[in-house]
């Protein structure tokens, strides 16, 4: 469904929406087969059919409500501030990805918002799901498997994800990309390698406290506003520095990419935060000593 | 460069991240951190309200951009007051919580700041779009207050509530979209404008869009008939968040208030104020509704949540009325609702804990520890919510009674006043099954008695509810000056188009 | 005949996240409102009219006004709604998978419709 939904975006013109549904449907699906696991396959009792009627009644009257809304709205002509955020984006903003100028700029406190809400969701997860103990529906006999070749694959890709993610973060503002694709891109990889090693293996290696990573995103993206407070210009106001470095010679730096690192710290953390969390909960006390026996 | 309009919502963002990075080292510094964050937030909140009473509206340009391309922060009278009862509601809830909540509830403190962050953006905003997204900051970090350190019976409450605001979210949505297709801006006020001079083939569907987005924020102020997820979501959320969940019910009220006076305020043309003439009648339903199930109540949680759905239902009467003076008593009561029932809710929870296996439930138990101190700060709670003298809720309901034009008179003051005998009855009622009605029975382990903190934060809301009655006068000043400038919007939309950045050009 | 093809789909999505919203069933409550959020989100981006092959993202040479580029805001707006849907999402599944394991039933209210009071 969601692929659908992204290459509908990409033959309607928006390239950073295709690449950003993409990437969450693929993360939205990997914890709904891990949440799965934990829920029961059968339905309970089914509703009478009097009840299913009816429901199917709102249903179809809620579709069609709007279905009209959006028909009338679409054929209209449309008098909107957009033919002026396109003419000052380039001058101004210093980027010709306009929507990622719109979310890094233009309005940089919706983005501050947004990466709030993602980092809290995060630590919401994290309460939940540290010290419950949850039984899965299923237990595979023995042991789990290791999985060498796939293993040694992941580790092998993992710095070229790297790499991709520090690309697409570095062209957001001028190219589609940006700091919470080039997040996802990151977070994705790394997903894989719990998936196949465990994530003691990859705690163990990588320890990072992700919390600790959604706090300092949030007080970087937080910062390059104050810089421009402490300048005498309100809250979030962009600068622009070209300076001229010996070899390289002139790079353009916004303080917009200041911001959107915040963003991408915030993503990264928050998304492990969840993605974590979900491989490493423990079966219940009763379980345990089970297997044990 | 004046940047206070933007401190309420960076001090507790910054100070939530800062938390964040220190957790890791105990307790102590997170709870420093967070008294130093709430402690700058009262400091901020004061100079707010002494600099919107100087009148006028204050707009900050966040980004430096013209108001219809960037978000603007719009200060007046109404959410300098609005930020101002946060903060000292907040200031109680961190004071409970020190009691032990906060050690046993992951990432209390963090949670707390980053919601206090939502509200006072979604306060302070001038944007619609911007207003959502400090909505779901706002109710995703109240999810996780609520569950964190939970388990059973809340989870099934939290899930519920989850599902409900995410369906009223995805209504919100779908009312932006709409309205932002039809008049081509997010900036309140310039929608205002756009509003007013829609084509009239236009009207219908914008009447449409808008009448989505107030269902969505009466569902939030559980207006009838919307109103059901409340009693059950507060009567299972952990004491020290149901405090601040009080202030989140006003928030729906307010958003009502900005924008149907506003956007589709007496600048909108065709539809120049075509919601209160819904909102008054549902807001007098709801009143009966809540007073008989605060009537009918059979735990202590309960009857104070429909207390909660009253005072908010008296909200909407009292907006709905459309005048300053009546706007002007609403926003007293607004301040005093959510400090007394607050209160009401500490109160009640100290109550809970000395009565072991009852808990709650309105049955006849065994008799408590610490009455005295316990049974008198229900009965000043007690009196001021339902409206008897000489606390706050009298001062502000007799300001309401007041202020009812004479074509109204007969419907508001029968409600108003019926429901506040109902209230009486209710609370009495209460009091007597709780305090008087007490039999001995075989020995068992006493409770803990309440700790220091936990009273000093009842007392704490208690207290400003006296001052609030001492101050009723310049304090109802101040807010009929504040529903004056509420029902004139087009001084709003003036001063927001003609607001220029600092270094930037001009929107022509 | 664009605008109605994805007035319909929207509608069809709208409907079938309704129908799924009312089922009781945690998972196929979470289903219901991942649809509803796609449909939000096409509609959002339709706010902006709709337009092939016209990314808002400035090349040289083209004026940059609306005839050549689609509106950008309700792009900016879908992307922030993706992610909060996104955040809303793990919590809810997450609340779900807790509350099942605390209450012992997949059913939204935690009691069968057959059992008793």
């Amino acid at each position: 469904m969601g692929l659908a939904v992204s290459l509908v975006f990409v033959m309607l013109s928006a390239p950073d929406l295709a690449l950003t549904q993409l990437l969450v449907e693929m993360v939205t699906i990997t914890l709904m087969l891990l949440a799965l696991n934990y829920l029961p396959p059968h339905s309970p009792v089914e509703p009478s059919r009097a009840r299913r009627w009816r429901d199917g009644a709102i249903a179809l009257a809620a579709g069609a409500g709007v279905s009209a809304l959006v028909y009338a709205m679409m054929t209209r002509p449309a008098d909107t501030i957009a033919g002026e955020l396109l003419a000052r984006s380039l001058p101004e903003g210093y980027g010709s990805n306009v929507v990622n100028v719109i979310l890094v700029d233009f309005r940089a406190l919706d983005t501050l918002g947004e990466i709030a809400v993602f980092g809290i969701a995060g630590l919401v997860v994290h309460a939940l799901l540290r010290r419950a103990r949850l039984r899965p529906w299923e237990v595979m006999p023995g042991r789990p498997d290791r999985l060498p070749m796939p293993g040694v694959l992941t580790q092998l890709l993992f710095p070229m994800a790297l790499a991709v993610s520090i690309y697409l973060f570095l062209r957001g503002h001028n190219q589609p990309g940006g700091g919470f694709i080039a997040g996802l891109v990151l977070a994705i990889p790394l997903l894989l390698q719990y998936v196949i090693q465990g994530s003691q293996y990859v705690d163990s290696r990588l320890g990072f406290d992700y919390a600790r990573c959604v706090g300092a995103g949030l007080l970087l993206a937080g910062a390059t506003g104050i810089a421009s407070m402490w300048l005498g210009y309100p809250f979030l106001t962009s600068g622009h520095v070209e300076p001229n470095l010996p070899l390289v010679g002139e790079v353009p730096l916004t303080s917009a990419m200041a911001f959107d690192a915040g963003v991408y710290l915030v993503v990264f953390g928050g998304s492990m935060l969840i993605l974590s969390m979900m491989g490493g909960i423990k079966p219940p006390l009763a379980n345990l000593r089970s297997h044990a026996k | 460069m004046n940047h206070l309009p933007i401190l309420p919502i960076l001090i507790p963002l910054m100070a939530g991240a800062l938390i964040l990075l220190v957790e890791r080292r105990g307790l102590l510094p997170q709870r420093i951190v967070a008294w130093c964050s709430m402690l700058a937030m009262l400091w901020v909140a004061a100079l707010l309200v002494w600099r919107a009473d100087q009148g006028g509206l204050v707009v900050y340009l966040v980004g430096d951009w013209p108001a219809r391309l960037g978000i603007a922060l719009m200060v007046d009278r109404v959410n300098a007051l609005m930020v101002m009862t946060t903060a000292l509601l907040a200031t109680a809830s961190l004071l409970y919580a020190a009691g032990g909540w906060d050690r046993r509830a992951l990432h209390f403190h963090a949670l707390l700041q980053l919601l206090l962050a939502g509200l006072n953006g979604a306060y302070l905003t001038g944007d619609l779009f911007n207003l959502f997204v400090f909505f779901e900051v706002l109710l995703i970090a109240s999810y996780g207050l609520m569950l964190s350190g939970g388990r059973g019976l809340r989870m099934r409450a939290g899930m519920h509530y989850v599902v409900f605001n995410i369906m009223a979210s995805t209504l919100f949505l779908i009312a932006l979209g709409l309205l932002y297709g039809m008049t081509g801006t997010l900036n309140m006020a310039e929608m205002a404008l756009r509003v007013g001079a829609a084509a009239p083939q236009d009207v219908a569907l914008i009447r449409a869009a808008s009448g989505v987005l107030l269902v969505v924020f009466c569902a939030k102020a559980a207006l009838l008939p919307l109103y059901l997820w409340l009693p059950e979501t507060y009567s299972r959320a952990p004491a020290a968040v149901v405090a601040l969940f009080t202030v989140m019910t006003k928030m729906g009220v307010y958003a009502v208030l900005r924008v149907y006076s506003l956007v589709f305020g007496q600048e909108a043309g065709e539809l120049a104020g075509w919601a209160w003439a819904w909102l008054l009648p549902a807001g007098v339903v709801t009143l009966v509704l809540a007073s008989l199930g605060a009537l009918a109540g059979r735990t202590l949680r309960g009857t104070v949540s429909y207390l909660v759905i009253a005072s908010a239902a008296t909200l909407f009467i009292a907006f709905g009325l459309q005048t300053a003076a009546a706007v002007g008593a609403g926003l007293y009561y607004l301040a005093h609702s959510t400090f007394v029932t607050a209160a009401l809710f500490l109160i009640v929870d100290l109550i809970r804990r000395q009565r072991g296996a009852t808990a709650d439930r309105l049955e006849t138990a065994a008799p408590m520890g610490s009455a005295t101190l316990l049974g008198l700060m229900f009965l000043v709670a007690a009196v001021s919510v339902a409206g008897l003298p000489p606390l706050s809720g009298f001062i502000g309901k007799l300001a309401l009674l007041a202020a009812v034009p004479p074509a109204q008179v007969a419907l508001v003051w029968t409600t108003v006043l019926v429901t506040s005998l109902m209230i009486v009855i209710a609370l009495s009622r209460v009091g007597s099954q709780v305090f008087w009605r007490a039999r001995t029975y075989a020995e068992c382990e006493a409770p803990r008695p309440p700790q220091r903190v936990e009273v000093a934060a009842c007392v704490l809301l208690l207290a400003v509810g006296v001052a609030m009655t001492v101050a009723a006068g310049p304090l109802l000043r101040y807010t009929q000056a504040a529903g004056a400038q509420v029902l004139a919007p087009s001084d709003y939309i003036e001063q927001v188009r003609s607001t220029t950045p600092k270094k930037r050009e001009p929107s022509p | 005949m664009m605008e109605f093809a994805l007035a319909s789909g929207i509608g069809a999505m709208t409907a079938c996240g309704v129908y799924l919203l009312l089922r009781a069933r945690s998972f196929d409550v979470i289903l219901g409102l991942t649809l509803l959020s796609y449909a939000t989100n096409l509609l959002i981006f339709s706010a902006g009219r709709l337009a092939v092959g016209k990314p808002p993202v400035l090349q040289e040479g083209l004026p940059a006004t609306l005839a050549n580029y689609t509106d950008p805001l309700p792009q900016a707006l879908v992307l922030t709604a993706i992610v909060i849907a996104f955040a809303m999402t793990a919590v809810t599944i997450v609340v779900a998978m807790r509350s099942h394991s605390d209450n012992g039933s997949d059913h939204v209210d935690t009691r069968e419709p057959g059992d008793g009071k």
